[in-house]
Formats: structure tokens, sequence, C-alpha cells
């Protein structure tokens, strides 16, 4: 002992100096290798600090969740921001066979869901990575997710698959939470309530913070409908709106939603595809047109379709969801064949949160009908009312027209004249406003110079029918017809020669084909039904006394629809009807023959019930019925009030000499 | 034969102490964990244990952090503003600091959300505080405070932390990136 503390004695201060600083070193080294960092007391996700979350391991070192991709990020700002692109990141992950990637997915998956260790371990289904997707896809949408933030956080966590020399350190496929406090960028999730449930780090996909769990998706289901389509009267080329919307049932607006909206053309009679069966399906509505591809679902072996409108949108809740009403305006629905089906559907896509296929509503349909014309060739039109008929403008050979109903010369009319033509003004016209064809109304302006048509006097002052009826009235030598029905070639008399007047109360007349100088005048006090064909001659007439011509005066004159020419005058004190024999509501289908009368006619109403014409393509602007005051019919007048067999164009007489 | 017994002993006295260091860093560093954790020697299973706690200042920040998401961002500047000026203790200053800045920064308040920063690191000087002031500084173009800071990061490291080795390397690169030099 004394030998100790001898030797204790010999030493020199320096040497103890230097024993303490080795001592206080050793100490130093030792404390820091075996103590660990901060670990926060309690639990998180039933996993105290270190522990893995899998398998309850404890390890301290390790590395990233998921390993680095693009710069220096494991979940790459520049491409991973939104839902789908952060599952397809994970679902990547967890399909690799690289323990890292796969346990660090898990564990994402696992914590996102909130699930206390271990979860549901590292089998995940597709059922659970989908419902995860759905509920991202649902915030996402929300805006309840920030890709872009920092994250403030105290909670981190790693993988500890490798090993960093740490006490307790060495390889376990297994991620962990530890206490670590972080600021840098991430991405933050939150519940529709806006609080912070989730947060990861960009750089390593450690999830940080305090798991919340992300909330089950608040569903949504989209059902669209075509609420309206106007007009529901119309003919080739017509101009269509159709206004739409869709009912948004659920808990949440929808996610941003294409929709389109189709055109159907269906063959007349036929029915458009899925017309009483619409719903879900995979299949696009349309391709043509510029619609999605991948189907057309509104197309089949008696329909076209064509997309009219597309957009996309979000619907919010409400039906009809009130922010996003899908419309199309002015569509032109194309040069369509009568009895053409022309329907409009809307389809959405996604039409819910979990379904990612189109809906399609049911087609809603009319038909395409005609908009007849009727045509006065030779003469002038008097009316002691209105005027009323329609237009047409349609695009024909590449180049807009206007078709309608129009006079030859003057259109006279004590009432409005609304869009009936003057001076053969819609013939080949390409202008659609009426002032550019009425150059021969009357009037055409009004006290102040502006454009207004028709009103052209009172009808007291309006100029007086002519009195066809009264004359023949007055002629001597009537005969009775002597029959309920006739053929007019049976009752001529040459014309020229004193006229013999036919009488009769109701009559019909099955037709006439009336020879060169041969005339005959029907005067009726009842109807005459004209049921065939009345024509003149059309052989060569070398004098006035060959004119052939018809007179037929009634109080009614009804003409069958297959009639197709009445070369006669028709004066009727009460109705002229132009197809009287048809069942039910006229339809193109009825009434379908063009019928041309030669001669004048005055009545006091007169019926246009004819369909023909008014089709597609050149056809567009045909009429149904063809009035034409040809010079015969003033010809043979003449030469009844003069008994001369000439009809003298030109007049002049010597008079005195004035000073 | 005096002076040989001489150094046996002095060299049993090194020994001595120096094992007598050891140990006691290792009893020590074993206090200083468990007093951590509880456990981490992997005799428990880790589950049961009482769930861990926020903070009451992690909930005034999550607060302001809301207000400031639901389109009131002053709102939650003077929530933790408030906050600030009610405490003295150095880890919830660190806590509101930080969160202060993070909110400023998302939403592009950087001067301000520097300032917050920095308060934070004079409170904490931690590697993360330095470097989120290093992160702020870039983001204003100030590359010279920026380089300044990833550097204070380096320094601050915790080389217990799994992830001391990945910091490591990531400061160094971004300081590179600026044109700072090692």
């Amino acid at each position: 002992m004394k030998e100790v503390v001898a030797t204790l004695r010999s030493v020199r201060l320096a040497y103890w100096v230097i024993l303490v600083l080795v001592s206080v070193a050793t100490f130093s080294v030792t404390y820091y290798r075996m103590t660990s960092a901060a670990c926060y007391s309690g639990t998180v996700l039933g996993r105290s600090c270190y522990r893995g979350y899998f398998t309850n391991a404890v390890d301290h070192g390790g590395t990233f969740v998921l390993p680095t991709i693009r710069n220096n990020q494991a979940i790459p700002a520049a491409t991973i921001n939104s839902a789908d692109a952060l599952y397809n990141l994970l679902r990547s992950a967890y399909n690799s066979s690289d323990p890292q990637k796969h346990s660090g997915a898990s564990f994402i998956y696992n914590t996102m869901k909130k699930n206390t260790a271990p979860g549901v371990g590292r089998n995940i289904s597709n059922a659970q990575w989908i419902d995860l997707r759905d509920s991202l896809r649902g915030l996402d949408q929300a805006g309840k997710i920030d890709w872009r933030a920092n994250v403030s956080v105290a909670i981190n966590s790693y993988w500890q698959g490798t090993d960093e020399g740490f006490p307790n350190d060495g390889k376990t496929n297994d991620d962990a939470y530890y206490e670590n406090f972080k600021n840098e960028t991430g991405i933050t999730i939150r519940d529709y309530n806006n609080n912070v449930v989730y947060q990861i780090l960009r750089r390593c996909a450690n999830p940080v913070g305090y798991p919340g769990g992300v909330p089950e998706p608040r569903n949504y289901t989209l059902t669209p409908h075509v609420d309206n389509i106007s007009p529901t009267a119309i003919e080739a080329g017509s101009k269509m709106t159709v206004t739409s919307s869709v009912d948004n049932v659920g808990q949440a607006n929808s996610q941003t939603t294409k929709w389109e909206i189709t055109q159907i053309n269906v063959n007349p009679g036929k029915q458009a595809p899925h017309e009483n069966n619409a719903g879900a399906n995979a299949l696009a509505p349309c391709q043509s047109g510029g619609g999605s591809a991948s189907g057309d679902y509104f197309k089949d072996g008696n329909s076209t379709c064509k997309n009219v409108k597309k957009g996309s949108g979000i619907f919010n809740l409400g039906a009809p969801s009130p922010n996003l009403k899908p419309q199309a305006n002015a569509i032109d629905i194309g040069d369509l064949p009568v009895g053409t089906r022309v329907c409009f559907a809307l389809s959405v896509q996604p039409h819910s949160n979990t379904d990612a296929r189109w809906m399609h509503s049911p087609p809603v349909c009319t038909v395409v009908g005609k908009k007849p014309k009727v045509q006065i060739w030779g003469g002038d039109i008097a009316v002691r009312g209105q005027i009323e008929t329609s237009t047409t403008v349609k695009n024909v050979g590449g180049s807009t027209k206007v078709f309608g109903s129009w006079v030859e010369y003057g259109a006279f009319s004590v009432g409005v004249n609304n869009r009936f033509a003057s001076g053969s003004g819609l013939n080949n016209q390409t202008n659609n406003t009426q002032a550019a064809w009425s150059k021969l109304t009357f009037a055409n302006v009004d006290e102040f110079g502006a454009s207004a048509f028709g009103n052209y006097t009172s009808a007291a002052n309006f100029r007086p029918a002519p009195g066809v009826a009264s004359y023949f009235a007055s002629l001597p030598n009537k005969q009775a017809v002597g029959g309920a029905s006739v053929d007019l070639s049976t009752l001529t008399f040459a014309t020229g020669a004193t006229p013999v007047v036919r009488t009769a109360g109701n009559l019909t007349i099955t037709g006439g084909a009336i020879p060169a100088g041969r005339s005959v005048v029907i005067m009726a006090t009842g109807t005459v039904t004209i049921t065939g064909n009345i024509t003149y001659t059309s052989g060569t007439l070398s004098s006035i006394r060959d004119i052939p011509q018809v007179v037929i005066i009634a109080n009614n004159i009804n003409i069958r629809d297959a009639v197709k020419q009445v070369d006669s005058w028709l004066v009727a004190a009460t109705t002229i009807n132009t197809c009287y024999n048809f069942a039910g509501s006229l339809n193109s289908n009825k009434c379908n023959n063009t019928l041309a009368v030669n001669g004048p006619v005055i009545t006091n109403h007169l019926i246009l019930n004819r369909t023909a014409g008014g089709d597609s393509g050149a056809q567009s602007g045909d009429p149904a019925e063809r009035f034409n005051l040809r010079p015969d019919a003033y010809l043979w007048a003449q030469l009844q009030a003069s008994g001369n067999n000439k009809a003298q164009t030109v007049y002049s007489t010597e008079l005195p000499p004035r000073f | 034969m005096i002076q040989k017994r001489r150094i046996i002993i002095l060299g049993i006295i090194v020994v001595i102490v120096v094992g007598a260091s050891i140990a006691t860093a290792i009893i020590l560093s074993q206090q200083q964990n468990k007093s951590s954790s509880g456990d981490t020697n992997g005799t428990s299973q880790g589950n049961g244990v009482t769930p861990i706690q926020k903070k009451p200042s992690e909930k005034t920040a999550d607060a302001a952090e809301k207000t400031a998401f639901e389109g009131d961002v002053q709102g939650g500047v003077k929530q933790l503003d408030d906050a600030i000026e009610n405490t003295s203790d150095k880890s919830d200053l660190y806590i509101y600091y930080s969160r202060k800045a993070t909110l400023l920064l998302n939403n592009n308040m950087l001067a301000e959300a520097l300032d917050a920063a920095k308060k934070a690191y004079d409170v904490r000087n931690s590697s993360d505080s330095a470097a989120l002031v290093g992160q702020i500084a870039r983001q204003q173009g100030n590359t010279a405070l920026a380089i300044e800071y990833y550097k204070k990061a380096i320094e601050h490291i915790d080389t217990t932390d799994p992830f001391s080795d990945e910091d490591t390397t990531y400061y160094q690169d971004t300081i590179k990136e600026l044109g700072g030099t090692l």
C-alpha cells in the first residue's frame, strides 16, 4: 500500500491531467454512442418509438421509408400532385420485390388508415388499396390535400433495414416511428373538417406527425338528364337547343367530370340505341364530332350519332346539381330526311366516386317534319286578312339558302305579311332578311320608312274580288249537270260560242281531259269535290278559240289528295281545300302530292293542306301547291267578254291636233 | 524492480479510471434511454401503452394552422403570436416559432417566415431549425444566408438520429447546388 501511495506521489501533475482528459474523453465517446435519440412517451398506432410497426422489433438505425426517385425526393414534387399519382406510386412500391419499397408502401397504407400495429400487415388486398384510393380522391377533389406545403411536426419515421451502427441497430425489414422534429416539404392531408390527419415528407416518404386516419370518401352519384329540346317541331336544317341537368345524390360535390351532349339521328320509325335502357356503361357516347374515344354507345344499324357539345366541371350536390347545367345552343341538325328521329342524350364520366364508367341519359327525341311552301306564279296575291308563312334556312351544297313561299308579282294584304315573299324573292335566296325579298310587297315600309310588311290599306278600301261568279250567274242557257259525279270532258262547249253554264248542288268531278277549243263552266251551289286531274290539251293551239278552259264556281271546292293537276278557274264563296281526305292529324305521309292549279283562284278561305316539297337538298324549296295564272286564262276571258277571236294587245286611235 | 512495479501500478490505475468512465457512461446512457422510451431493449411487446398525446402547444399550433387553412391567415398568425406572448417554455416556443414560420412560408409570406424561423433557431440550435432558415432564405433568393444556415444544419446534425448520414448528404448537396463550398 505504501508503495502504491508512493507511486501516486511520484506521478507528476501533468500526467494526472492527461489521465483526467483521457477519462473524460472515454466517457463522452461511450455515452454519445450508447445514448439514443430523443424518444416520445406513449405509442403511435400502438408502437413505442424505434419499434417496428409490423414486427415490433427494436432497431434504432435505418433510412428512408421509400427510396428517392428523382430530385432527391421519394415522392417527387414534379410528378406526384394528385390522389391518383400518389396512389400509383404507392401501388408500384407495394408491388416491388424490394423489401424497403414493399414494407414502406404497406406502412404508409396502414398508417393512412390509422390501423393499430401491425394493422393488416404487408398483404394488402386490391380492394383495400382501391378503398384508400377513393378516400384520397375524395379528399383531393374537396381540396383537402396540400401537395406543396412544408410540414412541421415532432414525430418522424424510418425504415429499419440498414445498420448504422447504433446501439440496438440491425437490418430489420420494418418501419418505425421515433421523435424527431421536421420542417420540410411534404404532403398534408386533412379530413373534411380541415383537421390534419396525415403528413408525409417528400424527401423520404416518411409518414410524420400523428396519424389521424384518412376518412372514408364522401360518396356521390351522378345521373344525367336531357330536360328539354327545342323546338320540337323541326324540319331539315333546323337549329335546336338542348338543355340538360345532372342529379348529384350523395354526400359530396363530384370530382371534375366530363360531360357530352350527343345528337342521335334515327331512321324513320326506328328506336334510338338505348332509348329505353340507357345507363352506366364503359363505352363513351359517340366518337364522331369530337366525342370521347372508346365507344359509340349511341350508334347502331339504324342510327348515327355525333357529339354536339362537351365540357367538364364539378357538379355540386343537388338534384339537379345547381351550378352546372350542360346546354347546347343553335345545333344545326343537318339536312335530314322527313321522318328522321332526332334525339339528344347527355352523358357524364365518371359518374360516381367509385365508378369510373360513363352514365348515359335516355335519349329525348323529336321527328323531322317539314314546312310546306306555296308558290303563286303569273299574278298577284290579294288577301283581306294576314299572310302567315314560314321560311327555312339551311345549308345546301355548302352555302346557306333561304326557302319559303312567294308570289311572282305583288303581295297585297290588309293585315300583316309575315315572311311571305313577293317578286319571286325567295327563289334562290341567300338573305334571310324579309326586306331583301319583299320588293313588291304592299306595303314594305311603314309611315316612318322602316321595314314593315303588309297593312296595305283598310278592308273597306281594299280592291274588290273579281266578279267572276256574278258574271257567269248572269248568263242565260244554264243546264243542270244531271248527276252527282261527272267527268268534265263530257260537259264541254265550244270555246268562243255562247257559254253553257252547268249547274249543280254538290258535285264530284272525277277529272277530265279538256281538248282544244272546248270549255266547261260549272256553277254549283254546294260543294264541288275534285277527285281526278283536270287537264287541258297539251297540243298546239292555233287561235284564241282553240284555248280550252274550265271554270268551277261553287260554295266549297275540295280537292282529293291524289289529284296533282287542276287546270281550272277555282271560285269558291266559302272555302277551297287543297287536300281534304285524310284521317287524323296531318303529317308528311298524307297529302304529299304536289298540286298544280292553272287558273285564277278566288275564295274566302284557302286551306293549303298539301305536304309535298320542302324536302332536303335541292328540293328544300319545292312548293306543296303552285297556283299559276297563265296567259291562257286572260286570253280566254277576253274572248268571253268581247266575242272576238282576236285579243287586241295594242290599241291606237288618231286624235285631232291640239293647238 | 521498484520502477517496474510502479509502472504496473500506474497501468492498473489508468485501466481502472478508463473502465470507470466507460461503465459510468453506459449506466447513464441506459438510464437516459429508459427515461425516453421506457423500453428500448425489445423485451416489451410495445402494445398497450398509452397512445401518444399531443402537447398543448402543438394543439394550439394545429388550431392556428386550421384557421389559416380556412382562409384567415392573419388570424392564424395572431393565434401563434398570442401563444408566444404567453409562454416562456423553450420547448413550446420552439414549436410556436417553427409552426409560425411554416404557416407563413406556406402562404408565401417569406420575410415574416424567415424572421420566425430565425427565432426558432435561436430558441433551439438544431439541424432542422437551421435547415428551415436555409430553405426560406433560398426561396427568397438569399443564397449566402441559405448556405450559411445549411452549414449550420450540418453542424447541428444529431449523429444518433437514424437519418444523420442522409441529412448530412442532403444538406451538403444543397449547399453545392447553391454554389457554396463545404
